[in-house]
């Protein structure tokens, strides 16, 4: 046999229709674990970053501050929604998360699932070369995407704050998914609870 | 904890349900006789053809293509490339259609020929190979033209259920623009499967000849044609593969790209015309000799029709013609 596969198990249809009944899971059951559930604080969060997203003949990168508001639905589990500006070119992003999040004294690590819209794939046409190739394979791409969010190194000072550093995104748009794909890296977020 | 074995099964589910079908070789006897018709002495004379018009060629407006690294733009001719595949497949008793899409200076003049199939003539087999090029341009792309040609008269001793529609693509240089024309304009929702050629005629047998592309493990030696698909032509692109190898018609290797091929590693797999069909779901294979990745003429003057190896073209000219008469179902 001559042939031979690439395989992006992470990036295939089936796959991530197979990762979302995980995260559900994942979520349903950190939610369930919690014994007692009482009143949560609103929590206010900023944060600067970087943002590249690459679809076949372009990509593009640049600094990506996001500002959101989050709350914990449990000790484990929260959901955020906020906006991203994504600057070079200043092009609005808005999206909602699913975290669980763990508590190991200081440190909180989270992991989560990330629904946004964007227009972040079809601003750069002023390169003649491919350009009408590039622009006819963008034209279906959806303006809804998905990613994978986590923070791992996410720190609680006192009570009302936390700091984390370095947060991940990865992840792709709905339609034709992988034909696009997206990673963010946050380097610093900062949350105050009110 | 209790997460583990969730996590466990999750992750099982995922890397299972792999599908791998039986290869369906039926038709394989019956196309490689087509290939048998190929005629090894007139394939290297359309090469030097091709480059011989283009010397005396005006080059096309390259406004809005500044000149580069390996994109000399202000060498691309196409006018008398035309002019010749036109007559080309005039002269096989074909009627030549020349499409122009688009306007100005840069419009794009695509070349048509059709062999219209007995039993199901709506369904078409499309093959593509582009005629613009740089300077003379011999691999890129008057091998590929070249071997079009042959196969086109080789194909018509035979009968066939599908339609064989030979397109010369222009203006591949300046971004598929022709291909990708021809395409949103709607003139391929009748394709069912698509062999689109770029660069076929360069080999070395040296060690080392061969790169690696974009970080995708090659064979270290350069001398054999690739065949590339997608999800969508996977299994044509199996088959085809089999085939050329099995019955000694060239030394093939098959890749798959995944999903429709437009993943960010897989960026190399999309330079040529047959990008857009993948994205329309069409079932295409693309076969080239690798490119910059081999041919160190690449887009430069010296991409001359000595430089080829006209035994692995006229191979490569064998296996596409099997191709088209297996895709187009060459009747009794």
């Amino acid at each position: 046999m001559s042939c031979f596969f690439i395989f992006i198990p992470a990036i295939q249809n089936l796959a991530m229709n197979k990762f979302f009944v995980f995260l559900s899971a994942l979520i349903f059951l950190a939610s369930t674990s919690d014994a007692q559930q009482e009143r949560k604080p609103i929590e206010i969060q900023a944060g600067f970053g970087m943002l590249i997203t690459q679809s076949v003949f372009s990509m593009q990168n640049g600094f990506a501050p996001e500002l959101a508001v989050a709350k914990e639905f449990s000790e484990s589990l929260a959901w955020q929604a906020g906006i991203r500006l994504g600057l070079n070119p200043v092009l609005p992003e808005a999206f909602g998360r699913l975290l669980v999040r763990q508590r190991v004294g200081a440190w909180q690590p989270a992991v989560g699932l990330e629904l946004g819209t964007t227009r972040r794939t079809r601003f750069d046409a002023g390169k003649a070369l491919l350009r009408e190739t590039r622009e006819a394979m963008q034209g279906t791409i959806s303006p809804f995407y998905v990613a994978v969010h986590a923070a791992p190194l996410s720190f609680g000072i006192r009570e009302k704050w936390r700091l984390s550093l370095l947060e991940i995104d990865f992840g792709t748009h709905f339609s034709h998914p992988g034909r696009t794909l997206r990673a963010q890296v946050m380097l610093v977020t900062l949350t105050r609870k009110f | 904890m209790r997460l583990f074995p969730l996590f466990s099964l999750c992750l099982l589910v995922m890397f299972t349900g792999c599908k791998k079908s039986e290869m369906d070789r039926s038709g394989f006897e019956r196309a490689v006789t087509v290939a048998g018709g190929v005629t090894t002495d007139s394939i290297m004379p359309w090469v030097e053809r091709l480059v011989a018009v283009r010397a005396g060629d005006s080059p096309v407006d390259n406004t809005g293509f500044s000149p580069g690294h390996l994109f000399p733009s202000d060498h691309l001719t196409r006018n008398a490339s035309v002019g010749l595949v036109a007559h080309a497949f005039e002269s096989m008793g074909y009627d030549a259609d020349t499409v122009v899409l688009g306007e100005g200076p840069q419009a794009a003049y695509n070349v048509v020929a059709e062999w219209r199939g007995t039993t199901r003539p709506d369904e078409v087999v499309l093959v593509g190979s582009h005629l613009d090029a740089f300077y003379g341009g011999a691999d890129d792309n008057g091998s590929a033209v070249a071997a079009m040609l042959e196969a086109a008269r080789a194909v018509r001793k035979h009968h066939f259920a599908r339609t064989i529609r030979f397109i010369s693509f222009d203006l591949e240089e300046f971004g598929s623009i022709g291909s990708t024309r021809y395409v949103q304009a709607g003139y391929a929702g009748d394709v069912k499967a698509a062999i689109v050629m770029d660069l076929v005629g360069y080999a070395s047998h040296e060690p080392g000849s061969q790169k690696d592309v974009m970080g995708i493990r090659m064979p270290d030696v350069g001398d054999f044609l690739l065949v590339l698909g997608n999800d969508d032509s996977e299994e044509i692109t199996r088959q085809i593969t089999a085939m050329g190898n099995s019955y000694g018609l060239s030394k093939l290797l098959g890749m798959t790209a995944p999903g429709d091929g437009g993943y960010f590693l897989s960026e190399a797999f999309m330079r040529s015309d047959h990008a857009l069909l993948w994205y329309n779901g069409i079932p295409a294979v693309f076969l080239t000799d690798g490119a910059n990745f081999r041919n160190p003429n690449y887009h430069l003057p010296s991409d001359l029709p000595a430089t080829l190896d006209p035994s692995f073209l006229a191979g490569n000219t064998r296996a596409l013609t099997a191709a088209i008469a297996l895709l187009a179902e060459v009747q009794p």
